[in-house]
């Protein structure tokens, strides 16, 4: 086995407004990677694939090749047997086995596949995730010609795909883009995370229950529950066709600003690691962004917030990782023009700041909920935009419009109740806390919240 | 811009995008056995993409379909340049070297066959791997190994009483054990206290 010193630059980066503290974990001989899976060690190091194939094994001084020769891996799960893995290649989920216990995958075994691959590059399979009833998902994109239009003669394409725990699959949602990410929460609900595509207008999260249309008209052919709507809806013409796909999709959980460019997603499992952010969804943002999610359920909506919560990370990282110590793990793509770009970084979260740590819907507003007392809450500034996917191909995010809002501050001041009139669902509630203070003068560590608001209480 | 000129300057785009070509990235096999899964691209174009490619020292090379569970092509010399897949995104690779057998499509083993072969993956034992598969509850594993110079493939066949193995038609396969094809085929019967059929094949000219 080839082991290699690892040396940790101890050069620590602040990152967005002290949230985070980064620090890059130089990997020698294994420079200018891109990063394409993380995900936690059994024996408490973590695994990291690569887009050329590889998965390492990265542990307390040593660095070991795990295994080799995948097929553009873009996501790995850790099984609940030891020495197992899961990775996601092009063509199936495999499971990984280290027989001998060498740290040395010797089983590559063929354990989920399904969907339709004609060795095209734009046939990507994103988005790994398992629940704990042993189902795996993985989301599958759109075959797509040199010139741009979809091979619908390749099956199961724009989907997301269930694989059981014996290895049977079944096409779990149509209507699938350009999905980045996805996870299962502690209370077994399935989140996808998805960027901007040519139905959707921005980067959102989506709760996906089985049999749901997530906009995108090209494979919901797959889903044998509704296809044979597909000729009717074909019959109709231009805003009525697309307004007759929009009664059938589902509705973002969370949708992002426009400028949003996702690229994955992880929960906190934790259990109280992460102090106030505890089972919270933190989201990469490929620009140098951080997002937090947290999502609250409605009836039978689950809806949410996200908060801008990191600025001025490094650009691409694609992957992020918490390990069981509540320590994060970036993963960075090779980016063109920056030649030490591509790697590892290890992050700790500023736990005890002042921060906008919820927002819920109430009847007749929202509740706010803060790390520390508030100061006061007359710098809050709140606005809303009306978000609708029926207007056209894509849908649109209206302009926010200031909000003339009252409020209630608590008599801790850890909660602020903002109380507005006529909420209307299909709405995006911005709230700006750049100017925010806790009552010891310290800044808020969030920048902005948006709730998506699809459900009113 | 006047939407008018767009669609030419598409094609423009479109057509010197088409001209780049991918640097070659050459991936070497030393002293251990390498196994790259990828779209395999032929030299003729033929893409095949649920290919698992082993390069093994001492130059000779091959490809296993995951998806067919066949050996597909074997080839001679250099192992593979992975250029297109590294720089275009899993574009594929393309066998370097002499192409010493083909095999698109042919499933090997006509009997007892019932249903598609279903591919359950590889093992890798000192570095060569052994490839899974099956077909109803016959269970089959193919290995390769190199000797005198020679590509040989083994089926370690499980479960089945009777195999009959079908080469295809105008491919270079030639027992290992003398038996003569008849018809294009060997048939192999299960011997008492033996729990598996063996056939041995050498590949390629």
């Amino acid at each position: 086995m080839r082991y290699i010193l690892i040396l940790f630059i101890q050069t620590i980066f602040l990152f967005g407004g002290e949230s985070l503290t980064l620090t890059k974990v130089e990997l020698p001989d294994l420079t200018s990677v891109s990063v394409s899976g993380l995900c936690e060690d059994h024996s408490g190091g973590i695994k990291f694939s690569t887009s050329h194939g590889d998965i390492w094994s990265l542990k307390e001084g040593g660095l070991s090749l795990y295994a080799s020769g995948l097929q553009d891996p873009t996501g790995l799960l850790k099984s609940w047997r030891e020495g197992q893995y899961f990775a996601l290649q092009r063509s199936e989920i495999s499971k990984l086995v280290d027989e001998n216990r060498d740290d040395k995958a010797d089983l590559f075994e063929s354990f989920g596949k399904g969907w339709g691959f004609t060795g095209n590059s734009s046939e990507k399979v994103t988005a790994l995730a398992n629940d704990i009833d042993g189902n795996y998902y993985a989301a599958t994109s759109l075959s797509l010609s040199a010139d741009g239009y979809a091979n619908m003669g390749v099956k199961r394409r724009g989907v997301v795909f269930k694989v059981d725990y014996i290895g049977e699959s079944s096409v779990y949602a149509t209507g699938i883009e350009n999905v980045v990410a996805a996870e299962v929460t502690t209370d077994s609900e399935l989140v996808l995370a998805s960027n901007k595509s040519a139905y959707q207008f921005s980067a959102a999260l989506y709760h996906v229950e089985e049999g749901d249309f997530l906009g995108n008209p090209l494979s919901l052919k797959e889903d044998k529950t509704k296809s044979s709507l597909l000729p009717k809806i074909m019959r109709s013409q231009g805003k009525d066709r697309i307004a007759k796909f929009a009664q059938l999709r589902k509705l973002p959980s969370v949708v992002f600003p426009a400028t949003a460019e996702l690229g994955d997603m992880e929960m906190d499992q934790t259990e109280e690691k992460l102090g106030p952010y505890a089972g919270q969804l933190f989201i990469t943002d490929t620009s140098g962004l951080l997002y937090r999610a947290h999502l609250d359920k409605v009836g039978d909506v689950v809806q949410g917030a996200v908060f801008t919560m990191a600025k001025d990370l490094p650009k691409a990282l694609g992957e992020v990782l918490i390990n069981a110590e509540g320590q994060f793990y970036f993963g960075q793509n090779v980016v063109t023009d920056q030649p030490s770009s591509g790697g590892l970084f290890k992050a700790e979260l500023n736990k005890s700041g002042f921060d906008l740590k919820e927002m819920k819907v109430i009847q007749g507003g929202f509740k706010l909920e803060f790390t520390q007392p508030l100061k006061s809450f007359e710098e809050i500034d709140v606005s809303i935009a009306k978000y609708e996917f029926v207007s056209s191909k894509s849908g649109s995010m209206g302009e926010f419009k200031q909000a003339k809002p009252s409020f209630k501050l608590s008599a801790d001041k850890l909660s602020l109740t903002i109380l507005l009139k006529d909420l209307e669902p299909q709405t995006v509630v911005k709230v700006n806390c750049e100017k925010l203070m806790s009552a010891d003068g310290k800044p808020s560590l969030s920048s902005m919240a948006y709730y998506t608001l699809n459900k009113i209480p | 811009m006047p939407r008018c000129l767009l669609l030419p300057l598409f094609f423009v785009i479109f057509s010197l995008n088409s001209f780049v070509s991918a640097k070659s990235d050459v991936l070497k096999v030393d002293s251990e056995p390498v196994i790259y899964r990828t779209v395999l691209i032929l030299p003729d174009g033929q893409k095949l993409p649920n290919s698992i490619a082993v390069g093994l020292p001492g130059g000779q090379n091959f490809a296993f379909d995951a998806e067919k569970c066949i050996l597909t092509v074997a080839w001679k010399g250099a192992f593979l340049d992975i250029g297109e897949d590294l720089q275009f995104g899993g574009s594929g690779s393309k066998p370097l070297g002499k192409i010493s057998y083909v095999n698109a499509d042919h499933f090997p083993i006509v009997d007892p066959v019932k249903g598609a072969p279903k591919f359950g993956g590889y093992r890798i034992f000192k570095g060569f791997p052994t490839f899974i598969y099956s077909t109803g509850l016959t269970k089959v594993k193919v290995r390769f190994n190199v000797v005198d110079g020679k590509l040989i493939q083994s089926f370690l066949i499980v479960n089945a009483n009777f195999v009959k193995y079908k080469k295809a038609e105008g491919q270079h396969v030639k027992s290992v054990d003398g038996a003569e094809f008849v018809d294009g085929m060997i048939e192999k019967t299960q011997q008492p206290g033996k729990l598996m059929l063996i056939f041995e094949f050498e590949v390629g000219k």
